[in-house]
């Protein structure tokens, strides 16, 4: 609970500390606010606790003389309340600046060499589609000091986190005439067709007069995403796949395509749980990336995770750090993560993160953990921007799905805003499962028809009069279904003027704060 | 033992930042000023803590480090309050906004002053947008005809007496001659993992 705490010493200046995860760390974000009495002075964004602390130091030096054990005691208390346990030390310690603990650690770490992991595979039961990557770091000692120890493990995790990209690699080498060429194209990660899947398109176009031939592409499919399913519409183009350092390698090659021709290849694709394995010796940090996929479990989602110290030696102290894709919500974990041997760090905007520590494993020793997953609460926004044949935008429109809370279904929110004085009529089509059932519409009388497509889909058509200039027109569909909503952009028409153009497209997934709220019974 | 006076003491560290200026860098410089002036503060010599202050900004100008510069006035006002010379602080505050300067502690630090002298910066709202459906900042909200204070006075307006809503206000302070757009959010906002689809599209 945030609470506007008076600064000790002054019953007039109030500091409000909201931080944005429950882990107290040096990677701790969050937003300090300054009050004067009841009224908001300034606030500030902090990125990391070193920051945060200051920037509360900062306003209590400014009302009253320096006292850094002070400050530091009333951070440590504030967080208390919160039910964040800190550390005194390492508050002070920021407070007075002390980047003696970055330093240290840089003069720590001597070397970090990459090391072979293929004998750890079957050992670590990870799946076939994806490998270890496996660094070995040099460490002069490993410190006394449990602020530093804890910093270097910080540090090592930050390093070696998978960034999780927006775009794939791929190399296409051809042979035109006489000339080899390579061309390196990045293509887009697509949000899919339901919550947490995601397609890339891999197209190879002959832009030439001529024939190309001896066609050889490669793409780079990022471990942290698992491939479900491939289609490709030439059924010449033969594919292989290997393992790289650290994406899937998907080649495709063919013989020939002819000027002008091209072939679409779709990757649909999940998101891994990507997972750092560290092993701590005295002199060195063994680090182990790996990938662990999401699996289905009746209506929710399971993961899995073995372990096994293949070392001869008791190894001091091991971290297994699970990033959980954002899409994802944590129910349960097995065993119970109990501070401070397993911990999750529910990051605002960040998503979930879950770290196990343990002492003492002995050669051989077995450790499993495994997740209960739910979908992370999300909303699919489709917007729309409506031009003319004159480039005139004329309309924007708006498409929101909102999963309910409690029961199983969701609505969906058209809004239909002009831009221009319209006169004709304005029609939405849209798609949705066929075994979906529309219950309810606000206004009730709104025109909605509803039409089986195939045995899949059924198509939803909102007609309405337009809305005035600058005004705008809402209808809400109450859903009812017991699978995923469809994440379908709508087709617009105004009078018999239909969509003719795509001129831009662009798609992302991301943690947004919004307060949508359609309080519709449900 | 020889016991230094005060005066020694201050002129010795102005001594050795200098010489940390000429052999290290401005951040060393900074932090070897901050730590020296904290050790003066923490044994009540407020005074001697604020000649260091103003040897710093002497110096922080003839470098032209403008955030340097941000900060020394920002120290030099808080000083000035807690020794409650409020001529000599008003003084620091005026350059300030001659200058130009701003910096997130120096806006603190200047509110401060403002409320407790009671001064007018006679900010005015020029605009007010509110997020609609759509995500944009749009301005349905008439800005209201008067002169604020300072930013506290335009945020409590905000909480106050608009309806519930994020917002995006720009202000035009009269004494500065500028504008500054202050965002803020008076509803609660929940986390959502978003799958955004953005299209521009043609109709014929």
């Amino acid at each position: 609970m945030v609470e506007r705490k008076p600064i000790w010493g002054s019953s007039r200046y109030f500091i409000e500390i909201e931080p944005d995860t429950n882990l107290f760390s040096t990677a701790m974000s969050g937003l300090v606010s300054f009050y004067d009495t009841r009224d908001l002075i300034n606030e500030k964004e902090c990125t990391n606790l070193q920051e945060l602390v200051r920037t509360v130091y900062d306003f209590w030096v400014t009302i009253l003389a320096p006292h850094e054990t002070r400050v530091a005691r009333w951070i440590e208390e504030y967080f208390e309340n919160m039910g964040i346990k800190s550390d005194y030390s390492l508050l002070l310690r920021l407070i007075r600046s002390e980047e003696m603990i970055i330093e240290q650690i840089e003069e720590i770490i001597l070397e970090t060499l990459k090391i072979p992991t293929d004998h750890l595979s079957d050992l670590l039961e990870i799946d076939e589609n994806t490998a270890i990557i496996g660094r070995l770091i040099k460490l002069q000692q490993l410190p006394e000091d449990e602020l530093v120890i804890n910093e270097l493990v910080q540090r090592v995790l930050d390093r070696h986190q998978a960034v999780v990209p927006a775009r794939i690699k791929g190399v296409h080498q051809f042979n035109l005439g006489d000339e080899k060429k390579s061309v390196e194209i990045e293509k887009n990660i697509n949000v899919g067709d339901t919550i947490g899947s995601f397609s890339i398109t891999s197209t190879i176009i002959n832009r030439y007069d001529e024939p190309i031939k001896d066609i050889d592409v490669v793409d780079q499919i990022p471990y942290s995403y698992n491939v479900l399913m491939v289609e490709c519409d030439n059924k010449e183009a033969k594919k292989e796949q290997s393992k790289g350092e650290d994406s899937l390698l998907i080649r495709w090659k063919l013989s020939e395509l002819g000027p002008k021709e091209r072939v679409n290849i779709t990757y649909y694709v999940k998101r891994r749980i990507n997972r750092i394995i560290l092993e701590i010796a005295e002199n060195e940090i063994t680090v182990l990336k790996t990938f662990e996929n999401i699996n289905p479990a009746d209506l929710e989602y399971r993961a899995y995770t073995k372990y096994v110290n293949s070392h001869e030696d008791q190894i001091k102290e091991l971290y297994i750090a699970d990033t959980i894709p954002p899409e994802f919500n944590i129910l349960r974990t097995i065993p119970e993560a109990i501070a401070p041997q397993g911990i999750i760090e529910r990051a605002k905007m960040k998503g979930i993160t879950v770290r196990w520590k343990h002492t003492n494993v002995k050669p051989k020793e077995l450790i499993e953990k495994s997740y209960q997953l739910d979908y992370f609460p999300y909303l699919y926004r489709g917007r729309k921007l409506v031009k003319d044949k004159d480039n005139r935008d004329i309309m924007k429109c708006l498409k929101i799905i909102q999963p309910s809370a409690r029961g199983s279904g969701y609505k969906i929110v058209y809004v239909i805003r002009a831009l221009e004085q319209l006169d004709e009529m304005i029609s939405f089509t849209d798609r949705i499962p066929v075994n979906h059932v529309l219950m309810n519409t606000e206004p009730a009388e709104a025109q909605i028809m509803e039409e089986t497509i195939d045995e899949n889909q059924k198509s939803l058509t909102w007609v309405t009069n337009p809305p005035e200039r600058n005004q705008d027109i809402t209808v809400i569909l109450t859903v009812s279904g017991d699978t995923q909503p469809l994440f379908e952009t709508f087709t617009v028409q105004i009078g018999e003027k239909t969509e003719t153009e795509i001129l831009e497209k662009e798609t992302n997934v991301e943690r947004e704060l919004l307060a949508y709220s359609f309080d519709l019974p449900f | 033992m020889i016991k230094l006076s005060t005066e020694d003491t201050v002129q010795i560290t102005i001594r050795e930042a200098k010489d940390i200026l000429a052999k290290q860098s401005v951040e060393d410089f900074v932090k070897f000023l901050e730590t020296r002036t904290i050790e003066l503060e923490k044994t009540d010599q407020m005074l001697e803590s604020v000649i260091l202050w103003h040897f710093f900004e002497d110096t922080m100008e003839k470098f032209e480090e403008e955030d340097y510069l941000a900060y020394a006035y920002s120290k030099l006002i808080s000083r000035y309050l807690l020794l409650a010379d409020l001529s000599k602080a008003k003084e620091i505050y005026e350059k300030s906004i001659k200058k130009d300067l701003s910096s997130f502690h120096l806006d603190t630090v200047r509110t401060i002053y403002e409320r407790r002298t009671e001064t007018r910066t006679d900010k005015e709202i020029v605009e007010i947008g509110k997020k609609d459906i759509f995500g944009d900042f749009t301005t349905t909200v008439t800005s209201p005809n008067v002169l604020f204070e300072n930013n506290a006075q335009v945020r409590n307006f905000i909480l106050n007496d608009l309806p519930e809503g994020s917002y995006s206000i720009t202000i035009f302070n009269h004494k500065l001659e500028n504008t500054e757009e202050l965002r803020m959010t008076t509803e609660t906002l929940e986390e959502y993992e978003v799958i955004s689809v953005k299209e521009i599209v043609r109709i014929e």
